[in-house]
C-alpha cells in the first residue's frame, strides 16, 4: 500500500488520464448492473428496484415456456454464425489494400469502402427497401431486363438473413478493415526486404509475414466479436420486418423492444437480456482460455 | 511482473473507491429531492384557486404536460392552448412526441416514475391505467369530478355508459375518456373509385362478397385507368391488412379480428370456423392479384404514392387516395368516391358491420406529481364545455376565428394569406382534439356543408348493421398479467399465420393445425378471462 501511494505521488499524470474511462464503465456500466435485479422481480416503479418484490425465476421460466423461445434462439444463432463466417472478409480487403503501390488508388478504394459506415441504419434500411422492391427496385428491374422473375425479397423468409447480413458487411466492411491496416503498417519492412532477397514471391509473403504479423490483433477482435455474439443490431432488423418474414427475423433484441419497451414488462425482458449475457459471458470465457494457449488472450 | 499487477489493480481499487461515494451522494440527493416534493404535494389548492367561475387560479400556474402530437409540434403555439389559458390562468409546459415513439416515452416516464403533471393526448392504455392507477401514479378522479366539475357531472348523468367504461375494477376513474360521437367516426370504410366505376359504366355496388369478386376482377381487366396497361391494383388498403381486416371480417359474420361477443359469450375469431372462409377469400384475392401485392411490406408514403398514380380501385383508408392532389379536394373526394355497403357471404349471411366504440378512454390524466389537481380537474371540465370545445377547434375569437354574417351565422377560421385552411387549422389552431363533441354541438357552430356532416350522412348505410366488438372493460391486475403473456405471443402468431396463408406460402388446409397451436398458446384461458371481465361489465350495468 505504502509503495502504490508513493507509485500515485510520483506517477500522479498518469492515474489522472485512466480516471475519466474508469469513472465512465464505473457510473454507466458497473452501477447499471444492480437493475438486472428486477429480472427476479416484479419491477413497480413506485416500490423501486430494491423494494419491488421478489418472485424468483418466473419471467425466466415464462420466456423458455413461451411459443416464440425456440425460433428467436434459433434465428438469433443463425443470424450470428452467419455474421461470424464472414470475419475473414476484412482480413482479405485489407490484405489487398495493403498491396496496392499507387497511393492515389489505395486512399481511393479505402475511402469508397469505409464511406457507407458513416450512413445511418434508418437510411440503409430504407435504401434497402428501395433497391429490393419487388416492382420499382433497381435490383429486381436488373433482374427482369435479364429475363429472370421479380423476386419479392422482403417478403420471403429465406432471403431475409442474406440481406441482413450482407448489407451490413458491405456497411462496415471498411471500417473493419482499417484496425488491420494499422496492424499491417507495424510490421518490419526488413522483413519484407529479406523475404524478397531469397526470392519469396508475393503470396509467400502475404501468407508468412503479414498474416502471422496480424495474427494478435485478428485473435482479439475474433474474441470481441465473440463477446457481442448473441446481440444482434436490433434497429435494422426491426426496420426490414414484417409479418411475412418474421419467421426468419424475429430475434431476441425485437422480442426485448416489443414486450418491454411497448409493452412495458420491464422484469420480463430483463430477464431475457439477463439469458443473453450470460450465454455472451459464457462463451467470451470459452474462447479467451483457447486464445491464452497462443498466447493472444484479452486477460 | 506479478509486483506490478497486484499493484495496478491496487490502484483500480482506489480509484473504484475514490469515484464510488461521489455516486452515492448524488444518488441521495435525488431521493431527498423527491421525498420532499411528496411531502409537499398535499399542498392542494392555490390560495388564489376559484372553486367556480373563471380564472380558475388568479395567479397564473404553470403545469407540465406529455402528450402525443398529431400533426404540429409546438403546442405552446396553438391557439387551443393559448385560449384556454387566457380563460382560466393555467400554463403549461409541454413535452410532446411524434405519436409513433409515444409509447415508448410514456412507458420510461411511469417506469422512472418522472412524471408530468398531466397527460393530454395521453394514449394510456387500459393497462396502463389499472397498473398505474393501482400504483398510485394516476390519481383517482372521481372525487375531485364530484367536487368540481359539474360539466363532466352532467356529461356522466346524461349517458351513464361513459361513467361505466371509465371506472377501474376497483372502483375508481384514472383518466378521462374523449367523447367523439359522431356516426362518422363510429365506421372503418372502404371506398371505391367512382371514376373506375363510371368508365366501366357499373353502376350497382355489389352485395355479396361473390359481387366484390366480380368487382375487382372487373377492375382489374378492363382498364378502367384507361392507361392501356394492366397497371390496376384493384384492392388495397392501409397499415398491411390492420384496416381492411375488420371490414372483411364483417362479411364473414365477424366484427372483431380477436375476441368478440355474441349473446354474453365471449369467442376467439381465429379458431372460429368464419375465419377460415375470411382467409380463403384473402387468398383467392392475393392468388389473382386482385390485392394489393405489397400490401404486407409498405408503409403509408408507398400507399399513398401508388394512390396519387392512380392504381387503386378500392381502398380502405380514412381518407380514399385514387389520383393526385386535385382529386383528394374534401369533401368531393368523399362524395365523387362511394362506400362499400356491408356484403354477405355464405358464413355471414345477416349483413353486419364492425361498429367502434365514440369513447375513446385514457385520453386526460392526472399525476401524482401534480401538485393542484383541484384546479387540473376544472381546466379539463373546462374543455368538456362548449367554450373548450370552441378553444379546442377554432381558437380564439377575433384571433383564429370570427363569425360569419350569414344567418345562420356559423364560425369561420381567419386563414392567413396563402395558407390553406386544413394547414391553418392543423399547425395553428390545432386538431389534438376536445372533450366532448356531437353533431349537435357541431351544428351550432359549423356551416351545414362542412366535410364532417357529409361523412355523416355516408355512413347512414352502416348504422343498421352496426354492432360493437368487446365492450369497454377493465382487467385486475391478476388478470392483466395472464392476458399480457398470453398476447403477445399469440398476436404475433395469428398476424404470421394469417399473412403466409394469404400470400400462399402455407396452403388454407393449414388453417386446422394453426389453430391447435393456438389452443395450446392458452386461447382457453385467455377467454375465460374476457369472459370475467365481461361479465362484471354486465353486472355493473
Amino acid at each position: 500500500m505504502i509503495a502504490l501511494s508513493k507509485n500515485v505521488r510520483k506517477y500522479w499524470q498518469l492515474y489522472v488520464f485512466i480516471v475519466p474511462a474508469l469513472a465512465y464503465f464505473i457510473v454507466f456500466h458497473y452501477i447499471p448492473i444492480y437493475g438486472a435485479q428486477i429480472a427476479f422481480k416484479n419491477y413497480s416503479a413506485v416500490k423501486g428496484i430494491w423494494g419491488s418484490a421478489w418472485i424468483g425465476f418466473d419471467h425466466f421460466e415464462r420466456f423458455f415456456n413461451s411459443y416464440y423461445f425456440k425460433l428467436l434462439l434459433t434465428n438469433t444463432l443463425q443470424i450470428n454464425l452467419y455474421q461470424l463466417a464472414l470475419f475473414p472478409v476484412s482480413i482479405i480487403v485489407a490484405l489487398s489494400i495493403h498491396e496496392v503501390t499507387r497511393a492515389r488508388f489505395k486512399r481511393f478504394v479505402q475511402l469508397v469502402t469505409y464511406a457507407p459506415h458513416f450512413i445511418s441504419v434508418v437510411v440503409i434500411s430504407g435504401m434497402i427497401l428501395v433497391f429490393l422492391d419487388p416492382s420499382s427496385g433497381i435490383v429486381n428491374t436488373i433482374i427482369k431486363a435479364l429475363g429472370g422473375e421479380s423476386i419479392s425479397f422482403i417478403t420471403e423468409p429465406g432471403w431475409f438473413k442474406s440481406i441482413y447480413v450482407l448489407s451490413g458487411e458491405w456497411q462496415n466492411l471498411g471500417w473493419g478493415a482499417i484496425i488491420y491496416l494499422a496492424a499491417l503498417a507495424g510490421i518490419n519492412p526488413e522483413l519484407h526486404e529479406a523475404a524478397q532477397i531469397d526470392g519469396a514471391s508475393r503470396w509467400q509473403r502475404i501468407f508468412h509475414i503479414n498474416v502471422p504479423g496480424i495474427m494478435p490483433t485478428i485473435i482479439i477482435l475474433f474474441i470481441l466479436n465473440l463477446g457481442s455474439f448473441m446481440n444482434v443490431g436490433f434497429e435494422k432488423i426491426y426496420l426490414l420486418q414484417n409479418p411475412l418474414n418474421m419467421e426468419s427475423s424475429e430475434v431476441i433484441q425485437t422480442h426485448v423492444y416489443k414486450s418491454g419497451l411497448l409493452q412495458a414488462q420491464y422484469s420480463y425482458t430483463a430477464a431475457i437480456g439477463l439469458f443473453n449475457n450470460a450465454i455472451n459471458f459464457a462463451i467470451l470465457l470459452t474462447f479467451n482460455r483457447l486464445a491464452r494457449r497462443s498466447g493472444n488472450s484479452l486477460w | 511482473m506479478k509486483k506490478r499487477t497486484v499493484r495496478s489493480v491496487a490502484a483500480a481499487v482506489a480509484l473504484i473507491l475514490a469515484v464510488l461515494p461521489g455516486c452515492a451522494s448524488n444518488g441521495n440527493e435525488g431521493n431527498t429531492n423527491t421525498n420532499q416534493a411528496e411531502s409537499q404535494k398535499p399542498s392542494d389548492k392555490p390560495k388564489t384557486f376559484n372553486e367556480t367561475g373563471l380564472p380558475i387560479v388568479d395567479q397564473p400556474i404553470k403545469l407540465t404536460m406529455m402528450g402525443a402530437e398529431d400533426m404540429q409540434r409546438n403546442w405552446e403555439d396553438l391557439y387551443f392552448f393559448k385560449g384556454m389559458e387566457k380563460d382560466t390562468n393555467i400554463q403549461f409546459e409541454y413535452t410532446t412526441l411524434p405519436s409513433t415513439s409515444y409509447q415508448e416515452r410514456k412507458n420510461l416516464a411511469f417506469a422512472s416514475n418522472e412524471l408530468p403533471d398531466v397527460f393530454f393526448q395521453g394514449g394510456l392504455s387500459s393497462n396502463d391505467e389499472v397498473n398505474y392507477g393501482s400504483q398510485g401514479m394516476l390519481i383517482p378522479l372521481e372525487q375531485l369530478i364530484a367536487d368540481y366539475a359539474p360539466t363532466l357531472t352532467k356529461l356522466f348523468e346524461d349517458n351513464p355508459e361513459i361513467r361505466q367504461s371509465i371506472t377501474a375494477p376497483d372502483g375508481h376513474i384514472y383518466a378521462l375518456p374523449q367523447i367523439a360521437d359522431h356516426p362518422r367516426d363510429r365506421y372503418l370504410r372502404l371506398f371505391v373509385n367512382g371514376e373506375w366505376l363510371n368508365n366501366l359504366s357499373i353502376s350497382k355496388l355489389p352485395a355479396t362478397v361473390d359481387e366484390l369478386y366480380d368487382l375487382l376482377v372487373k377492375f382489374r381487366d378492363e382498364d378502367p385507368n384507361q392507361k392501356g396497361v394492366a397497371d390496376e391494383i384493384p384492392l388495397t388498403g392501409d397499415n398491411k391488412l390492420h384496416y381492411i381486416r375488420p371490414i372483411m371480417l364483417s362479411y364473414f359474420g365477424y366484427v372483431s379480428d380477436f375476441v368478440n361477443v355474441k349473446d354474453d359469450k365471449v369467442n376467439f375469431v381465429p379458431v372460429q370456423s368464419g375465419y377460415k372462409d375470411y382467409l380463403t377469400f384473402m387468398n383467392k384475392l392475393y392468388a389473382e392479384k386482385l390485392l394489393d401485392p405489397e400490401i404486407f411490406s409498405q408503409n403509408k408514403a408507398q400507399m399513398t404514392a401508388k394512390g396519387e398514380n392512380e392504381l387503386y380501385g378500392v381502398m380502405g383508408n380514412s381518407l380514399p387516395i385514387f389520383g393526385g392532389k386535385d382529386r383528394q379536394v374534401v369533401p368531393n373526394n368523399i362524395l365523387d368516391n362511394p362506400q362499400m355497403p356491408p356484403l354477405v357471404s355464405e358464413a355471414g349471411a345477416t349483413p353486419i358491420y364492425l361498429e367502434r366504440d365514440t369513447i375513446r378512454r385514457g385520453m386526460f390524466a392526472i399525476t401524482s406529481a401534480n401538485k393542484h389537481p383541484e384546479a387540473t380537474i376544472r381546466w379539463f371540465d373546462y374543455l368538456y364545455s362548449e367554450e373548450g370545445y370552441l378553444h379546442a377547434q377554432y381558437g380564439i375569437e377575433g384571433e383564429s376565428y370570427r363569425w360569419s354574417d350569414t344567418d345562420p351565422k356559423y364560425v369561420e377560421f381567419m386563414v392567413p394569406e396563402g395558407m390553406l385552411e386544413n394547414d391553418f387549422k392543423n399547425m395553428k389552431v390545432s386538431n389534438l382534439g376536445y372533450g366532448f363533441a356531437n353533431e349537435e354541438l357541431e351544428k351550432k357552430f359549423l356551416n351545414s356543408s362542412w366535410l364532417g356532416f357529409v361523412l355523416n350522412d355516408q355512413v347512414g348505410q352502416y348504422e343498421d348493421y352496426g354492432q360493437k366488438a368487446f365492450p369497454l372493460t377493465y382487467f385486475t391486475e391478476d388478470e392483466l398479467q395472464r392476458v399480457n403473456a398470453i398476447t403477445v405471443d399469440l398476436q404475433t402468431f395469428i398476424e404470421q399465420m394469417e399473412a403466409k396463408i394469404v400470400v400462399g406460402q402455407d396452403p388454407v388446409s393449414k388453417w386446422e393445425e394453426y389453430v391447435q397451436t393456438m389452443n395450446k398458446m392458452g386461447v382457453e384461458e385467455l377467454v375465460a378471462i374476457y369472459q370475467a371481465s365481461y361479465d362484471r361489465w354486465k353486472n355493473a350495468k
